[in-house]
């Protein structure tokens, strides 16, 4: 017996049942929405405008001095409140470098050591590859409804955050100050307090951790739910 | 290599069709393998496929990621069954059949039949890496991947398997 028996002696598939199978699965329609590398794509243009937005706010005093009035400070961390973003992020194709990398190939490139959570919940599974730029790292999670919760980790160098008015709060995750979101920015970049995403933000060592959990599946969003499921992966992290 | 090659063409294109056909024999043979049974093995094939096809549109044209979540979907459908049906499986945690027992039925089958018969002898992760390994068509890199496992524990475990089954088989075989 060698690894060619383990193969040839599987029995063969009965073509009736992959039929019937498929014309069974071709009648339910795929869901709608953007890919997830595409979905990425976004949330990750969305990232690097407020990186954008930052740096103009840094060196330029007319828009420095326009947006200060929006300015609060929750949990420690710096957010602007604004209800739109000011420059649409439209849906293209992927960037021709646009790739991903397995999570030991790009650990030991990070500044800071990164920290894995030991909870996740119930039905989500890790996606085998990260994206990496710069020092920001994306992992995800997915689960059968196409649900997904991301996992961006940075360096601490005083970012601020974008939200809708009032969508912020502090919280407490393992007896240190958090923030949590509820809601997002549309695809017209309109803020919207009902759209089915919640985040978390905290600082962990030299690091700052924001979890992002996207539904994509119908349903009632239950937001208590998935707030204390993000609080508990959140608080395993590194156990 | 011959696999290599048709999944990359596959995920070019991204015929839903063709990545079905090229998965379904996969899943089914994993199943096989795991729990022993060709009718279960095709529910169970199914239970799966119905969970995964409705989001394949997101993983377009990323098929290696439609794959790693489609058999993710899978291990979880088999541990969901085997917690429903605690008797059918030899857990580690759970008595294995008797080794008399299951040479006395395996006597009289067919060589697949005899082989599955013979992987129920072997403990829950063996057999998990085997049915990975076998059934999935899965490397051993992405076996790692899928359960968490190092590849070179990966590789142990599976010549590891591997060696009771052929001892088994010889000794069966031998009568």
């Amino acid at each position: 017996m060698d690894d060619k028996f383990l193969y040839q002696n599987r029995p063969p598939v009965r073509s009736g049942f992959g039929e019937n199978l498929y014309a069974r699965i071709s009648k339910v329609p795929s869901q709608n929405g953007i890919s997830v590398n595409a979905s990425r794509f976004l949330l990750r243009s969305a990232l690097i405008m407020v990186l954008l937005f930052t740096v103009l706010f840094t060196f330029s005093q007319p828009v420095r001095a326009s947006v200060l009035h929006w300015l609060r400070e929750i949990a420690g961390f710096e957010i602007e409140e604004r209800d739109s973003l000011p420059t649409a992020v439209s849906e293209g194709s992927l960037p021709s470098d646009y790739h991903k990398n397995l999570l030991e190939d790009v650990i030991d490139l990070l500044p800071y050591e990164l920290a894995l959570p030991a909870y996740v919940p119930e039905g989500f599974l890790a996606e085998n590859r990260v994206e990496k730029t710069g020092n920001l790292i994306f992992m995800s999670w997915m689960n059968g409804d196409g649900d997904e919760i991301l996992m961006q980790v940075d360096t601490d160098h005083g970012q601020r955050y974008v939200t809708g008015t009032d969508a912020a709060r502090e919280i407490e995750v393992n007896d240190q100050p958090a923030m949590l979101v509820q809601g997002g920015y549309d695809s017209n970049n309109v803020w919207d307090d009902n759209l089915k995403m919640l985040n978390i933000v905290q600082r962990k060592d030299d690091a700052i951790y924001w979890l992002i959990y996207i539904e994509r599946s119908d349903g009632e969003f239950d937001r208590e739910a998935i707030q204390n499921e993000l609080i508990h992966m959140m608080s395993s992290l590194g156990n | 290599m011959e696999k290599t090659s048709k999944s990359m063409a596959i995920a070019e294109n991204m015929d839903w069709r063709e990545v079905y056909d090229h998965l379904l024999p996969r899943l089914f043979h994993y199943f096989f393998y795991k729990i022993g049974d060709q009718f279960l093995a095709e529910e169970l094939t199914a239970i799966t496929f119905e969970k995964a096809w409705t989001s394949r549109e997101k993983y377009k044209p990323d098929l290696g990621a439609f794959q790693f979540w489609l058999f993710g979907i899978a291990q979880k459908v088999a541990a969901d069954h085997f917690r429903k049906n605690k008797n059918e499986i030899p857990l580690d945690a759970v008595n294995p059949p008797s080794s008399q027992k299951v040479e006395k039925e395996i006597e009289s089958k067919a060589d697949a039949e005899r082989l599955a018969s013979i992987l129920k002898i072997l403990p829950e992760r063996e057999r998990s890496l085997i049915s990975l390994k076998y059934g999935a068509e899965l490397n051993n890199r992405e076996i790692a991947r899928q359960t968490g496992l190092s590849e070179s524990n990966v590789g142990t475990i599976l010549f590891r398997a591997v060696t009771k089954l052929r001892k088994k088989w010889e000794q069966i075989d031998g009568r």
